[in-house]
C-alpha cells in the first residue's frame, strides 16, 4: 500500500507500529512528480572546506518504514546530496515499519546493517536474536546477506578502524551468554563466533584484538573468547571504539560531584587517561577515516591535541558522521506522510556548524538482501513444506476480514473497557463472521478484583504494540483487512543460511491491537472459537481480552508482594512494573528461589545506552529506533506524549491528568530503581548481575522514585468517553464504493466476492455474474503457494472488498547464478457465466487504494481456440489517483468459458508497486462499444 | 517404440486400479429423475448421476498424442475435456481414449481453493475413485472408446485436468501445457 493525497487536505499514511512519532501535523507537502529531492547542502562553497568537489568524504544512514530498512548514502562531491543505496527486508512483505542500525567500516567500502521489522522490539527473544543482518558495497549497492540472527542492540553492528566489524547475539533470557560474531565486511563472511559467558556490551574491533563491556569492565576477547580485564572505568560504559593505532576511547555515564556526567576515557600504552567530560545525554563517540574516532555534542569540557580523536560540536546527538568529519547527520527518519515515498534529514556542516532539513526522495529499490538456494538454470526449486497454518485464525479468508478501526474508536474502547462496561452489543453474524451475538466484556470481563487501570496506559501499550491498527499494517480506517497477526508464517532463516523459510510451526500468532498471543494457536483451549474470531477481527474484544492479561499481571505481582510507590493502580506510574511483565513475565515466588521481574527489561540493563533520554521526551525519532529502551520505558513515553494516528482529521488519544508537580511529565524510575542486593544489582558497582547460570538477577520488593507519595507526583487517565457512550463513528480514510454497477439487461458483473453476503462493508447486493479466482505462487496450488501467499492482502474494493499484492520481476536471478521463476505470481481470473456467444464490453473496477501499477496488462481470451488473447494495458494509478474508478478494457466477441485474467509478473517490476484485483462488469454491446483505456464517465 | 519404459509393472498395476476403479460396472448416461445439486453441493459427486452432464460449456479441451516408436507419426489416442455445468455450478473433466490404450495414461482432476491454496485432486466422494465410466464395454481388445467422467467440483475454485505418462511425482502440473514434452499435458486453468 502506498500513500495518497486527499483532495482537500493532508496526506496520510500506513502508520505503523512504533514506527515514526510525529510531534505536530504538518501540511501536506507532495514533491512535484518526477522531480525526486535529495536534500543537497545549501551553500557548498561555504559550508564544507575547499575542494569539496573531488572529495571522497561520505556518510551512510538508515531509515525504516514498511518497505524495509533503507540505507541512503550523501557524498561529500555532491554537495552531500542523497541517494538511495539499498532496501533491506529480508523478503519479508506483512512485517510493518522496519527500524535497525547501520555503520560503515573503517576502509568506507561497506556499510553493516542489523535491521529487523520493529514489531520485533515488542518480542524479548526477537530483541536477543531477532535482527537480520547484511553486508552492503557503498560503491554499488550489491548487497550480502550475513547468515543468522543478532540482537537488535543500540550497539549492533560495531564497524571497526579496519573492515573488520564485530556482532552479538544475546543467549538467555536474562541475557547470561553473549556470542560475540566476527565479520569480514570484505567477504561478507563470519570468520569466528565465540560464546562468552556474560553479558557483553558495546564490542569494538581493533588492530591487536576485540574488545567490550563485560561487568562494568572493559575487556579484550582472545580468539577462545577467554575474557581478559583492560580497565575499570567505572559506572555504566556506553560506548566503546578502538583506533587504527590500537588506542581504545570509552564513554562512561559516571556519578561525580554535581549528579551523573558522561565521561570519555581513552586506553593507550597500558594506561589509562581521562579526556573530558560533558552532560549525560551529550556526549557520543563515532568512528572516522584512518582510523580516527570523533567525540561529538558537547565538547567543550573535552581536551584537545590527540591526533586520532577528532571533536565536534553538536546541539545533539548526531545519528552518523562523515568519513571526514564534514557533515553530520543529525536525524533522518522516513516520511510516512508523503504520497512519494521520502526520508527527512537534518545535518550539520561542521566547518559553518549550519543546520540544515529536506526531504529525501527515496528510490523503489527491490529489497536486496533475498536470500535464495543455489540452484541450476531454468528448474525452479522447490521450498521446504512449511506444513500447515499454526495461528487459529487465518489471513486472506472471506470469513476473517477485520473493519480498520480509527483511534477515537480505540480510545473509546479502551476508556469503557477499563470501567469494565465496553458491554456494546455486537450482532450475531458480526462482520459476517458467522459468531453468534456478543459483547466484549461479555466475552472477556474483568475479573472480580481487578484494579482500576487508567486508560493511557493501556492505550499506550497499544500504540507501542500495534500503532493502534487492530488490521494489517496494510489497511487504513475504514478498510477491510486481514487480521494483524504478528509472524503468522513464522518465516526464518534455515540452517544453512540460504533462503527465509516459511515455518508455520514457528509462527508467533499475536493477534490484533493488543497482540493477544496465549491461546490463538491452533488447538489451544484457552478460548473458544466466537472468542478467537471476535479478538482476531474486532478491536472491542481484543482491547477486553488484552486488558485482561494486563489485570492478571498486576494482579500477580500483588500476590507475589512486588510493589512499587503507594501501589495504588489509579496512578500510572505505578504500573511500571505490571508492564514489564507484560512484556517479558512474572516469575511467581517460588520457596527461596529468585521471583518478581527478569533482567531483559531492568532500566539498568547496560543493553540499553545509559546516555539515553525519557523515550519521546526530547525527540519524535525515538519511536524510529525503540530497541533503545526497556518496554516500560517505552509504555510511559507514549502515555506522556500520545501517537497520532495518521489519518485525516488528525486524531490522537489524549494525553494523562499530569500530577501538577511535574511540569506536564510522567515521574519516571532512575536507572537503577531496581537494583539492589536482592539482585546483586548497584549503581556503584554495575556489572550484569545474572551469572551465567542462575536468575539472581531477578528483581522483587518494593520501591518508590516519589518523594511525597502525593497526587502532586503522579499522572492520572483522563477518560473521554464516559460509561455509556455510544461507538464513535468510524474516521474512514477513503469512501467505500458501494454502488452497485448499472448496465443493461444480461450483464454480467464478476465481483472478487462471490457472494454479497460477504461483503462487510455494503448494504444490498451484487447478482453473481461469474467466478473470480486467485492463483498463487509458481507453481501454484504447490509448496510456493504459501510463500506467495505471504505477499496477497484484503483491501477495501467494489461492494467493500479487493485483493492487492506487488509486482515482481517473472523471473529471478540468482547471484550464486541461475535464472528462475518468480514465485511470488498471483495470478486473477475473471470468468463471465456466459451461456451463449455474443459481444460485450468490458469494464474494469480499481479500488482508490492498493492499485498503483502502471503496467496493468489484462489478458482477454474469448475462448475461441484461436491464437493468443487480446491485451490492454491499464495504468492502475493514472486510473484512480486514489479515488474508485472503472475503466474500459474494450469490446470483444466473447464465448462460454471467456475470460480475464491480471497477472502481476511485469518486467522490472521490483516488488513494491501495488497491484489490485476487483470487480470487472460483461456489458452486451451488439453494436459499437468502448475501447481499451477509454474512461468511464 | 513406445517411450513410457520406465514404468515398473506394480506400479502399472496400481495405476490401473486406480483408473478403472469406477468402471467394474458399466453405467450409460441416464438423466436422474432428481433435483441437481450446485456448487460446493457438488463436490465428490458423478456429474451423470446428478443429472449436471448435458447442457455443459466445454472450457479447454487437450488430445492426447502418442509417438508409437521414437521418430514414428503421432497417433491421436484419445482426448481430454474440461467441462462446466451452468445448470449445477460445477465442473468435471472427461476422458475419451482409445480403450486399448487407456491403460496408459493416468489422468488427473485437480482443483485449487478459490482465493489460491495447495491444489488437491477431486475423488468421488463415496470413494468410487477418480474417474467413472460412462461409455465402453471394459474391454480393451474390442477396440472401442471409452468415456469417463471426473466427479464434480464446485465452480467457484480454480480447475484443470491433467494426464500424465507415468506416476512421476515431480511432474509439475502448473506448468503451461507442452504438448512436445510427453510427460503428460494439462488443460489450462479455469
Amino acid at each position: 500500500m502506498a500513500t495518497r493525497t486527499l483532495g482537500i487536505a493532508a496526506l496520510l499514511l500506513l502508520l505503523v507500529p512504533t514506527a515514526v512519532a510525529h510531534a505536530a501535523p504538518e501540511p501536506a507537502r507532495a514533491p512535484a512528480p518526477g522531480a525526486p529531492q535529495r536534500a543537497a547542502l545549501a551553500k557548498p562553497d561555504v559550508n564544507l572546506p575547499s575542494g569539496w568537489r573531488e572529495s571522497s568524504d561520505l556518510l551512510v544512514t538508515g531509515a525504516g518504514d514498511q518497505d524495509g530498512f533503507h540505507l541512503h548514502v550523501a557524498r561529500e562531491k555532491d554537495a552531500f546530496a542523497w541517494s538511495t543505496l539499498a532496501t533491506l527486508n529480508g523478503g519479508m512483505r506483512e512485517a510493518g515499519t522496519w527500524t535497525g542500525s547501520v555503520c560503515l567500516t573503517g576502509s568506507g567500502r561497506y556499510a553493516v546493517a542489523v535491521y529487523a521489522p520493529a514489531a520485533a522490539t515488542n518480542k524479548p527473544a526477537l530483541m536477543n536474536a531477532g535482527g537480520l543482518a547484511a553486508v552492503v558495497d557503498v560503491r554499488t549497492g550489491a548487497t550480502r546477506r550475513l547468515p543468522g540472527r543478532y540482537s537488535l542492540a543500540y550497539f549492533n553492528p560495531a564497524c571497526g578502524p579496519g573492515d573488520r566489524v564485530l556482532l552479538t547475539r544475546a543467549i538467555g533470557v536474562d541475557q547470561q551468554k553473549t556470542d560475540l560474531i566476527g565479520v569480514a565486511a570484505g567477504t561478507a563472511t563470519i570468520t569466528e563466533t565465540r560464546r562468552i559467558d556474560a553479558q557483553l556490551t558495546t564490542p569494538a574491533a581493533g588492530p591487536d584484538g576485540d574488545f567490550g563491556i563485560v561487568r562494568g569492565a572493559l575487556v579484550k576477547v582472545d580468539k577462545g573468547g577467554a575474557l581478559s580485564t583492560v580497565g575499570r572505568p567505572g559506572g555504566r560504559p556506553y560506548a566503546v571504539r578502538v583506533t587504527g593505532g590500537g588506542a581504545i576511547d570509552l564513554l562512561t555515564v559516571q556519578q561525580q560531584a554535581g549528579g551523573e556526567r558522561a565521561v570519555a576515557y581513552r586506553y593507550a600504552d597500558g594506561k589509562q587517561r581521562r579526556v573530558g567530560d560533558a552532560a549525560r545525554t551529550d556526549l557520543e563517540l563515532f568512528g572516522l577515516s584512518d582510523g580516527r574516532n570523533a567525540l561529538v555534542g558537547d565538547v567543550s569540557g573535552i581536551s584537545k591535541g590527540l591526533d586520532d580523536l577528532a571533536t565536534f560540536y553538536a546541539g545533539r546527538n548526531p545519528v552518523a558522521v562523515s568519513r571526514q568529519g564534514h557533515l553530520l547527520a543529525l536525524s533522518a527518519a522516513a516520511q510516512q506522510r508523503q504520497a512519494t515515498p521520502s526520508m527527512r534529514v537534518t545535518v550539520q556542516a561542521t566547518r559553518t556548524g549550519a543546520v540544515s532539513s529536506g526531504d529525501v526522495t527515496r528510490t523503489g529499490l527491490a529489497a536486496a538482501d533475498v536470500l535464495s538456494n543455489e540452484i541450476e538454470p531454468e528448474e525452479q526449486p522447490l521450498p521446504a513444506d512449511p506444513g500447515l497454518p499454526e495461528c487459529a485464525i487465518p489471513r486472506n479468508s472471506l470469513r476473517h476480514q477485520v473493519l480498520q478501526p480509527s483511534a477515537n474508536q480505540i480510545e473509546w474502547a479502551v476508556d469503557l473497557a477499563v470501567q469494565g462496561r465496553l458491554t456494546v452489543q455486537r450482532p450475531a453474524n458480526y462482520l459476517k463472521t458467522g459468531l453468534p451475538a456478543y459483547t466484549p466484556q461479555g466475552l472477556f470481563p474483568l475479573p472480580a478484583n481487578s484494579p482500576r487501570v487508567p486508560a493511557q496506559l493501556f492505550l499506550a501499550i497499544l500504540a507501542q504494540e500495534t500503532n493502534l491498527y487492530q488490521g494489517s499494517w496494510h489497511g487504513v480506517p475504514g478498510d477491510v483487512v486481514n487480521p494483524l497477526v504478528s509472524d503468522y508464517y513464522g518465516i526464518r532463516a534455515d540452517p544453512d543460511g540460504e533462503i527465509e523459510k516459511v515455518a508455520f510451526a514457528s509462527a508467533d500468532c499475536g493477534y490484533g491491537v493488543s497482540q493477544v498471543t496465549d491461546g490463538m494457536r491452533v488447538g489451544s483451549t484457552k478460548f473458544n472459537n466466537t472468542q478467537r474470531v471476535a479478538i482476531a477481527t474486532d478491536y472491542a474484544a481484543n482491547i477486553a481480552a488484552g486488558l485482561q492479561i494486563l489485570v492478571e499481571k498486576w494482579n500477580q505481582l500483588q500476590t507475589a508482594g512486588v510493589t512499587v510507590n503507594n501501589n495504588d493502580p489509579r496512578y500510572i506510574e505505578n504500573w511500571f512494573l505490571a508492564v514489564w511483565g507484560y512484556n517479558s513475565g512474572i516469575y511467581p515466588r517460588n520457596g527461596s528461589n529468585p521471583y518478581g521481574v527478569g533482567w531483559f527489561n531492568n532500566p539498568a540493563n547496560p543493553t540499553y545506552p545509559a546516555n539515553r533520554q525519557p523515550f519521546l521526551r526530547v525527540s519524535k525519532d525515538d519511536a524510529a529506533v525503540p530497541s533503545r529502551w526497556p518496554y516500560p520505558e517505552k509504555i510511559m513515553g507514549w502515555a506522556e506524549v500520545p501517537q497520532w494516528q495518521w489519518i485525516d482529521p488528525l486524531v490522537k488519544y489524549s494525553k494523562p491528568l499530569f500530577g501538577s508537580d511535574t511540569g506536564d511529565k510522567l515521574t519516571l524510575p532512575g536507572r537503577y530503581q531496581f537494583c539492589g542486593p536482592v539482585n546483586n544489582c548497584s549503581a556503584t558497582q554495575p556489572a550484569n548481575p545474572c551469572p551465567a547460570v542462575n536468575s539472581t538477577c531477578w528483581w522483587h520488593g518494593y520501591t518508590s522514585w516519589l518523594e511525597s507519595n502525593s497526587q502532586k507526583e503522579f499522572a492520572t487517565e483522563n477518560l473521554v468517553y464516559p460509561v455509556g457512550s455510544a461507538e464513535p463513528p468510524l474516521i474512514r480514510t477513503y469512501p467505500t464504493a458501494c454502488t452497485p454497477f448499472s448496465g443493461p439487461p444480461g450483464t454480467l458483473v464478476v465481483d472478487d466476492l462471490t457472494s454479497s453476503a460477504e461483503n462487510v462493508l455494503c448494504s444490498g447486493s451484487q447478482a453473481w455474474g461469474g467466478k473470480f479466482t486467485l492463483r498463487i505462487g509458481y507453481p501454484s496450488g504447490y509448496l510456493w503457494t504459501d510463500y506467495a501467499a505471504v505477499d496477497l492482502h484484503q483491501i477495501s474494493g467494489y461492494f467493500g472488498h479487493a485483493w492487492f499484492t506487488h509486482a515482481y520481476d517473472p523471473e529471478v536471478t540468482y547471484p550464486q547464478g541461475g535464472v528462475a521463476k518468480n514465485y511470488h505470481q498471483v495470478v486473477g481470473t475473471w470468468t463471465p457465466n456466459i451461456t451463449t456467444a455474443g459481444t460485450y464490453e468490458i469494464v474494469a473496477h480499481l479500488p482508490s487504494h492498493g492499485a498503483n501499477i502502471p503496467e496493468a496488462t489484462y489478458l482477454i481470451d474469448p475462448n475461441s481456440g484461436l491464437g493468443e488473447p487480446w491485451k490492454c494495458k491499464i495504468n492502475q494509478q493514472a486510473v484512480t489517483e486514489w479515488e474508485d474508478h472503472w475503466v474500459h478494457l474494450g469490446t470483444y466477441p466473447l464465448r462460454p468459458g471467456a475470460r480475464v485474467q491480471l497477472d502481476n509478473m511485469i518486467q522490472n517490476a521490483t516488488g513494491t508497486v501495488d497491484i489490485a484485483y476487483d470487480a470487472i462488469a460483461f456489458v452486451p454491446k451488439p453494436s459499437g462499444g468502448h475501447n481499451c483505456r477509454d474512461t468511464v464517465s | 517404440m513406445r517411450r513410457a519404459r520406465s514404468w515398473p509393472g506394480l506400479a502399472l498395476a496400481c495405476l490401473l486400479l486406480t483408473l478403472l476403479s469406477g468402471s467394474a460396472t458399466v453405467v450409460l448416461d441416464q438423466a436422474p429423475a432428481r433435483a441437481a445439486c450446485s456448487g460446493a453441493g457438488c463436490d465428490g459427486k458423478w456429474p451423470d448421476t446428478e443429472g449436471c452432464a448435458s447442457g455443459t460449456v466445454l472450457l479447454d479441451s487437450r488430445l492426447i498424442e502418442w509417438e508409437e516408436w521414437i521418430g514414428g507419426p503421432w497417433e491421436v489416442h484419445g482426448s481430454m475435456m474440461l467441462r462446466y455445468s451452468p445448470s449445477c455450478r460445477a465442473a468435471f473433466a472427461e476422458f475419451n481414449m482409445l480403450a486399448a490404450r487407456a491403460e496408459w495414461f493416468f489422468p488427473v482432476f485437480w482443483s485449487q481453493p478459490q482465493y489460491g491454496g495447495r491444489m488437491t485432486p477431486v475423488q468421488h466422494a463415496a470413494g468410487g475413485g477418480w474417474f467413472r465410466m460412462v461409455s465402453g464395454d471394459g474391454v480393451p481388445e474390442n477396440g472401442n472408446r471409452e468415456v469417463f467422467y471426473s466427479a464434480m467440483v464446485n465452480w467457484d475454485r480454480s480447475v484443470r485436468v491433467c494426464i500424465r505418462e507415468n506416476d512421476y511425482l515431480d511432474y509439475e502440473p502448473d506448468r503451461p501445457p507442452q504438448a512436445s514434452t510427453f510427460r503428460g499435458d494439462c488443460t489450462r486453468w479455469m
